[in-house]
Order: C-alpha cells, then structure tokens, then sequence
C-alpha cells in the first residue's frame, strides 16, 4: 500500500462533499466497539473445567467492574505468603489471604499497602499505611473486620474501611474455605479503579 | 464571643483555606476530576456566562453544548497552543425563524454561526493571576458579539474571576478605560454586514464597558463537583433578538429579560473529559448542558498503549543456524519482521550490515517503525553482522534510511537510551534501486488492499434544515499493478438519508463547483464512485519526486494531470506544482461528465517550523471556478499525531461574486485513531468545516498528494520522534 499523512484522504472525502452551509465528516467507525464496551461493559469470562484442567498454573479472573476482564497466572509465592499474579500484558497484582495489597503496571491507578500483610494475622481492628498511585498520595485507613459463615460453611470476612484525609469509605468482602483458602473477593483498591472482584482457581503444583 | 475561641476558629479557617499547599497529593483525591477547566454556556470555558483566563492545555479538542432558553448553542473548540482557544459554535435562537418563506425554512428557527477566540497574556503565577484577552462571534452577524479582559487566580479550592468586558458584556456602560487612547472607542457600532464573515475590526474593545466576575468553588469530597457564582455582565437589552420583531423581522417573541444579575451554577465532572452542568440564570432562567473536553497532543494521550515489540521466541537458536546461510537471515527477517507488520521488500548482507528495506502501515511515528525493524535484526541476526541498516520506501520510492552500529544499538536499548542512540544513527535520504539487493522476495501483483466501512455524509447548518444526513457503506480498496504505479477506488451505496427535503439551490454567480452539493447529495444516493485514481509516482532525483494521476478524483471531479514535488531531506519545507485537466462530473457520481471543463494548476510552498511543528502551506494558481489566488492553510502538529488546522483564501473574484461568507475559510482537525486505542496504527479520522461553502477558491482533490506521500523522506519528521525509538 501507499502510505501517507491523511491531509489529502481528508480533503478528498470531506470537502468536496461540504455543503453549501457546511459538512462534517466521520470516519471513526473503530471506536465504536470501545465505546460500546465503555457503557455496557465487556463479556465475563466464564472459567469451565476444561480451562481449569489445561492451565499448568494456578490462577485468578479479575473483573475490573464491568469495563475489563482477565485472568492472571501465579507467577511466584514470597516466603510471607504473598502471592504475586501476571497477566499477559504484565499487569501484576500481589495477594496476601486474597486481599490486594500491591499492584503495578495497572492503567488508571496503582496502590501498595505498606502493612498489608497484617490482614487477618492481627487483630481485628487497625490501620493500613497506604501509598496510593497516579495520582501520589500517602494515606491512612482506619478498618475493622467482622467474620460469619454461609450457607455452604465457607467463611465470608467483610473488611470495613475508612480513609483519612477524603471520603474514601468502603466495605470489601472475602470467601474463604473453611480452611482459610481464598476463594473469592471483592475489593477496592483505589478511588479511580473500580471494584475488583477475584475469583481464585488453586491448582497443586 | 470567647475571644480564644475565636482565635482558635481563625487559625482553623487558614489552615482549611491553605490545606492544599499542605496536602498536595491527597487533593487529587479530595477534588477529582479537577485536571480541566470547565466551560460556560458559551461554549468556552468559563463560569456560566461568563469567560474565565483559563486554558485546556495545547493540543485539546472539545465540544460543548448548552442550552439556556432561547438558545439551543453548539461548540467545537480547539487549542493549538497553550495560549489560544478557539472556538466555533452553532446558535439555535428560538425567538426567530430562519425566514418567513414557510415553504423554504418551514418552522426552522434561527441559526447563527460565529466564531470567538482567547489568548491567554499571562500565566497565573504566585501572585499573579492567568490573564486573557478574547472575543465572542468576531466573524458572525455579530448579535453575541463582545470583547473581554479577564484575570483568573486560583486560591486553595476556590477559583476568583475578574474582568472587564465590552459589547454585550456591557450591563453596566461604564466609560471605556481606552477612551484615552482614541475616539473610536467612545462608541459602537452594531451593524452587520448582510454577507458577513468579516472581521470588524473596528468595533473591537469599543463602546462602554462593564466589570463583572465571580467564583468557582471545587466541593471538597464530592467527586470534583463544583459551584459557581458569577455576576453576570451580558446586557440582555442587547443581546441576540432581544424584543421580538423590533429587532430583527423574523423573530416572533422577545427574550426574558433578567430578575437578577447573579447566576448559580454546579459542574458535576463524569470524569476528567466529561462534565454535566445545570444552573440558575437570570434570575428566572434555568439551563442545562455538558461538555467533553481531552487532551490529545501528548504521546500516549487518553488511551496507554500496550502494543510492546514482540519478543522472538528461542532468538539464539535462530541466531545460531543464521550463520550458516544468508538465505537464512532473509527469511527470518521476513517471517518476524512482518510479525511486527513491517513488509519486507528487499535484503542484503555486505561488509558485516544487514540492510533491509521494508514498507509499513502501523506506525505513525517512522522512528518507531525503524527501532523495531532494528530490534529484529539484532535478535535474528549472527553474531558476524556488526552494523544493522532498515530503508523505509513507500510508492516505489525511497524515503530513509536509518543505520547504527549493532553495538550502539544493543547497549542503549536495555534502558531506552534513545538520546545517546540518537547520536549514533546516521539518518539519510534513501535512493531505491531495485536491483542492488541479494534477496527480493517475490510480490503477487497485483495487490489489493481493501476494507468496508461505514460513511456518512452531513450536512449542517442550512436554511431548508439544520442537519441532513446519510448513512451508507463505503468500499475502498488500493491496487497495487507496481509498487510505484496504484489504483485508488472507493465506492459507496446510501442506506439510509434525508436528503430529500434538503432544498437549497445553489445561488452562485460563478461556475457552480462546489455549490451544487445538493444536487451531488440526492442523486448519489444509490452507488456513487467518489474516488477511481491510477497513479504513477518516480522520484526523478535524490529529493524531487513526481506522480501523474488521472480517473475519478472525487465526487464532483474527474480528470488527469500530474505534480512535482521537491522536498530537500534535511531541510524542512518543499516546493511544488500540480496541474490538472479537469471535469465536472454528473451528480449521480457515476461515469458521466457535465460540460464545465477546466485547466487548474498551482504552485505549493510549504514550510514546517520544527520546534512548535507548525506547518504552512500557501497554494497559489488558478481554481475550479477559475479564479485565481492563494490558499493559507496554518496547521500544527502535535506529539499523538493530532493536527489541528485552518486555511483562508483569497482570489480575484469580489465579494459580491463570492457570495455570502465574503472569502473561503475554514479549519480542521486530524484525530489519529490509535488514541483510542492500546494498539497502534497509522489511521486517523477527521472533521474539517467551513461556515460557508461558496464556488471560490475550490481546489481539485486528488488522492496520494506528494507531501503526505512523502512525509518521511524529510529527516525532521524522522527526528522529532526519536523518543519513539525503543517503543
């Protein structure tokens, strides 16, 4: 093909079809599937055995609201217990009881809890230390945790937390086997993100 | 009061008021949204009626809409620079008809058209405040029109406005401060030219005077909601229509004047691009609106990219069984260069370089395409080869050529060092001759590229009705027979449209050339053929280049012709000449042609000024209509790819010729899709409007013109996204 600025495909198209008021021209076809996944959201991914069973690692789905998708694989676990999880485009996410307590790489807004590795270690009450990115901020949450079972025995931890300096006040939840193994959450991470929900799928190896 | 307790009370007020400059960061999150400016109901920003001194950065694009009865109001704004916006807006007055020839205009009510611009003199500083200068419907019938000065100082989460205005912003006929300068200030003149699109000069800053101002007020904690509260300065006695039928013979209501000279208003921003506003006006007014405003100038703006250069996979061991064969090496370079849609057209290995030439079609930035074009020959390649060399062509001609040490390359890489990579390319012009190279994989011509898309065709603003469009779908394809020798076709079949109301005959005394658009609109409904070219290109030396063309160049032209183009490679403007035998088509767009027949020509300078990347392009010759003149066009070019543009022309023929709008003029803006996106591409969309299309100063639109072709055969366009070079 023959490539060049589109000055004059901009002309050629445009202007000799601008009327005797005046025309506009719109191209944009392409940004018709990004807006369309902008107000309705994207398709879920919907995680069958046969996936399970053909991934040799073990992995997360995370919705990102409605806007995004993905499944991230277990990339290594720390001598703390913190689990870190990759995604294809190297987004990654560390994980300490299925809480997030780091993230990098991610678009529109990152965090790192400086103590988040006292989730359910301690006490029920406390502070996080947070450093809260793009934009830089350091702030403290006040939280508190309540536990109960489910129907199914499983352990639902609900996580009440309240940010000093703005109104930043949420309630995350966590599902746990009653062997205290991560089985699904739904979290906030950061103002400008919306709700993470992760779906954990352990494999042994 | 206890007088302690006081104390206390004021020292907590200071440390609220200056929290900002204590908790910088968390502001972000107490105010969100908060990085733009918001605009007022006149479509620029500001309060609500009135303007502030503030900008959108260089580089934004926005649109706004407001509605405060009786006007319906429209905007587009641009900021090529980060001192100027400007600003054209569609006003639906709703207290007039367009015309009182029911059977032409119906009930459409009144549109006009203006224009307004600001300038910013100075930025807010510690103590000093951003100050602009602008106007309000300079070039229109002037029913809006006003002049203003405005200061803008931002205070913690409060943003204080003052100003002097004049025109309608006059409420309060104050003598003008200019009077000492000269008489003509004492008084204005409201009179409208009935062609209009004039600047009248004359009236700028003239006339009595008012002060107004007012105050936003960023809400703590409320996701970036704000408050305004302004003082309004618009004379309402003045303004658009104000008394029925005794201001202008169509209107048929007069506007409510004002209860109250504050107005209140609240910003609630969606996000940073998309704020809703609704406030109190008048007293007795309540008006509604929304603006989406972004910044598109910067590199990766709105959208990060995520598009990194492909990894080879097991790279040594292809390293390894390259050495022992060239052909090796070709065929490797061809597999992965083309995975990172990079066409490999030519190789060769002498004196330890691996030269490739190649074609893209993914890349605006050429210096990206090149660092990847390198990046898999130094993965690829055996360890023998010690200088890398990638020679871009595009129609069969040669454009650059980038080489650097394989040394150089690999050791600036790992930590995107592309300025000390920079100093070690040699960047050159780049003579194509086919036979030079020791592999050239065969290409099946001919080659068609196609796709199918959507098209839609608008036309807004007439007096038979304010929007006529239609929907269809658009196949377009390219033909290569050789590289240098291509056919363009587009072809288009209506689906749906209104063109069958639209009216409006053309009232041109000239050749109709453009003016019959709507004859050209209702009857290409079905097929039409808007574009059928064959083009031969050649580049006759190291830095002319030609192309002859000739078939359906567009939908109302046809004809055959050619253009030089001479582009040094180091410098940073070209000069040309194009002529062309031309004929009218006939207004179904298929094969026939009418009787209007002509010889157009012109002679182009164009002229790039690398820092700010400000282009200028001058057409001088003869015209359609055959008239003879220049066309200005002023665009600039920023980092994304984003051009944001307008042009003038100015011919032989008079005013009165010429019809309403006096001369031609318009502007533009290129939008490059890939800001839309986490992928990269070459594609971009365009607006482009002009207030009036008239039958002066038309140009034959050809496709593939020389300076767009070889945009990459000058080494500025090259350098200037050196930083894209590791991407």
């Amino acid at each position: 093909m023959i490539f060049m600025t589109k000055r004059s495909i901009f002309l050629g198209l445009v202007l000799p079809l601008v009327a005797s008021c005046s025309l506009n021209y719109n191209t944009a076809s392409q940004v018709i599937p990004a807006v369309s996944a902008s107000i309705f959201g994207v398709d879920d991914i919907d995680v069958t055995d046969e996936m399970i069973m053909n991934r040799r690692l073990s992995f997360v789905k995370i919705n990102f609201g409605k806007s995004s998708v993905g499944l991230m694989s277990l990339l290594s676990i720390s001598s703390n217990n913190v689990y870190e999880w990759i995604s294809e485009d190297d987004v990654r996410i560390y994980t300490f009881n299925g809480k997030i307590i780091k993230t990098l790489n991610l678009n529109s807004g990152g965090v790192s809890i400086q103590n988040g590795t006292a989730f359910l270690e301690k006490e029920v009450d406390g502070i996080y230390d947070i450093n809260l990115h793009q934009p830089e901020a350091f702030v403290t949450q006040d939280y508190s945790i309540s536990k109960e079972l489910d129907e199914s025995g499983n352990i639902l931890i609900k996580e009440f937390v309240k940010t000093n300096g703005f109104k930043w006040e949420y309630t995350n939840t966590y599902l746990y086997s009653d062997e205290l193994v991560p089985i699904q959450s739904e979290q906030e991470i950061h103002p400008n993100i919306p709700k993470v929900k992760l779906t954990f799928y352990f494999k042994n190896n | 009061m206890d007088f302690f307790l006081l104390k206390r009370s004021f020292i907590t007020a200071l440390l609220f008021f200056f929290s900002s400059s204590i908790y910088s960061s968390i502001n972000d999150y107490i105010y969100p949204k908060s990085d733009y400016p918001s605009y007022s109901n006149y479509g620029t920003t500001g309060l609500i009626q009135l303007p502030t001194a503030r900008m959108m950065p260089a580089g934004s694009l926005a649109l706004s809409w407001s509605d405060i009865d009786p006007y319906l109001r429209g905007s587009i704004i641009a900021y090529p620079f980060s001192w100027l916006e400007a600003s054209y807006q569609y006003t639906d007055i709703n207290n007039a008809l367009y015309s009182d020839v029911t059977s032409f205009s119906g009930n459409q009510t009144y549109k006009d058209k203006s224009f307004d611009f600001k300038i910013k003199l100075i930025n807010e500083g510690v103590y000093l405040p951003d100050i602009s200068v602008g106007g309000r419907d300079l070039a229109g019938t002037g029913i809006f029109s006003s002049e203003y000065l405005v200061g803008t100082k931002r205070f913690s989460n409060l943003d204080f406005t003052l100003g002097i205005g004049w025109g309608m912003l006059s409420k309060d006929k104050l003598s003008n401060p200019f009077e000492v300068l000269s008489d003509r200030f004492k008084s204005r003149e409201y009179e409208t030219d009935t062609l209009g699109g004039d600047f009248n000069v004359d009236s700028f800053f003239s006339g009595p005077a008012s002060l107004f101002g007012g105050i936003e007020y960023f809400v703590p904690n409320s996701r970036g909601m704000r408050i305004k509260l302004e003082y309004d300065a618009t004379d309402y006695d003045l303004e658009g229509f104000p008394d029925g039928n005794k201001s202008f013979k169509f209107a048929f209501k007069p506007v409510k004047r004002p209860d109250s000279r504050v107005n209140v208003g609240i910003v609630y921003p969606v996000s940073n691009n998309l704020h809703f506003k609704l406030s109190y006006v008048k007293g007795n007014t309540l008006s509604f609106g929304f603006s989406f405003q972004a910044a598109l100038g910067g590199k990766h703006a709105f959208t990060k990219k995520n598009d990194p250069p492909k990894q080879i996979e097991n790279a040594n061991i292809i390293k390894k069984v390259n050495e022992k064969k060239d052909e090796f090496v070709y065929l490797t370079s061809l597999k992965y260069l083309a995975e990172e849609k990079l066409y490999l057209q030519h190789a060769d290995i002498s004196n330890d370089e691996l030269h490739v030439v190649y074609t893209q079609s993914n890349h605006q930035s050429h210096a990206r395409s090149s660092g990847r074009a390198l990046r898999v020959l130094d993965q690829i390649a055996p360890d023998s080869i010690k200088s890398l060399r990638a020679s871009n062509i595009n129609a069969g001609m040669g454009m650059y050529s980038i080489s650097m040490p394989r040394s150089e390359y690999q050791k600036n890489e790992k930590n995107n060092l592309h300025v000390l990579a920079k100093e070690s390319v040699e960047l050159a012009s780049f003579e194509y001759k086919q036979k030079d190279y020791s592999f050239n994989p065969e290409v099946g011509f001919p080659a068609t590229f196609w796709r199918v898309t959507p098209s839609l065709k608008s036309q807004i603003g007439g007096p038979d009705g304010f929007y006529f469009g239609g929907l269809g779908i658009a196949f377009q394809s390219e033909t290569l027979f050789r590289r240098n020798i291509s056919w363009l076709n587009s072809v288009t079949h209506g689906i749906y449209d209104n063109f069958d109301d639209l009216k409006l005959e053309s009232d041109s005394i000239i050749p109709h050339v453009r003016t019959d658009i709507v004859k050209y609109l209702k009857q290409s409904t079905g097929l039409a053929i808007t574009r059928s070219q064959l083009n031969y290109f050649s580049k006759i030396s190291d830095q002319t280049y030609i192309k002859f063309s000739g078939g359906i160049f567009e939908p109302m032209f046809s004809g055959f012709g050619g253009e030089i183009l001479y582009r040094p490679f180091n410098g940073n403007y070209g000069i040309g000449a194009e002529i062309w035998r031309a004929y009218q088509r006939q207004y179904n767009q298929l094969f026939g042609i009418r009787d209007y027949r002509i010889n157009t020509g012109h002679i182009n300078f164009y002229y790039k000024e690398p820092r700010s990347e400000v282009i200028i392009a001058l057409k001088g010759g003869r015209f359609l209509a055959g008239d003879s003149g220049v066309n200005f066009d002023f665009s600039r070019r920023f980092k994304s790819g984003l051009r944001i543009g307008a042009f003038f022309s100015l011919t032989d023929i008079s005013k009165t010729e010429f019809g309403e709008g006096s001369f031609d003029k318009g502007f533009y803006f290129y939008v490059p899709i890939e800001l839309f996106s986490t992928k990269y591409s070459k594609r971009n969309t365009g607006f482009g409007l002009r207030p009036i299309t008239r039958d002066g100063a038309q140009y034959l639109i050809h496709g593939l013109n020389l300076w767009g072709v070889t945009e990459q055969a000058q080494s500025v366009n090259i350098s200037r996204d050196f930083d894209d070079f590791y991407d």
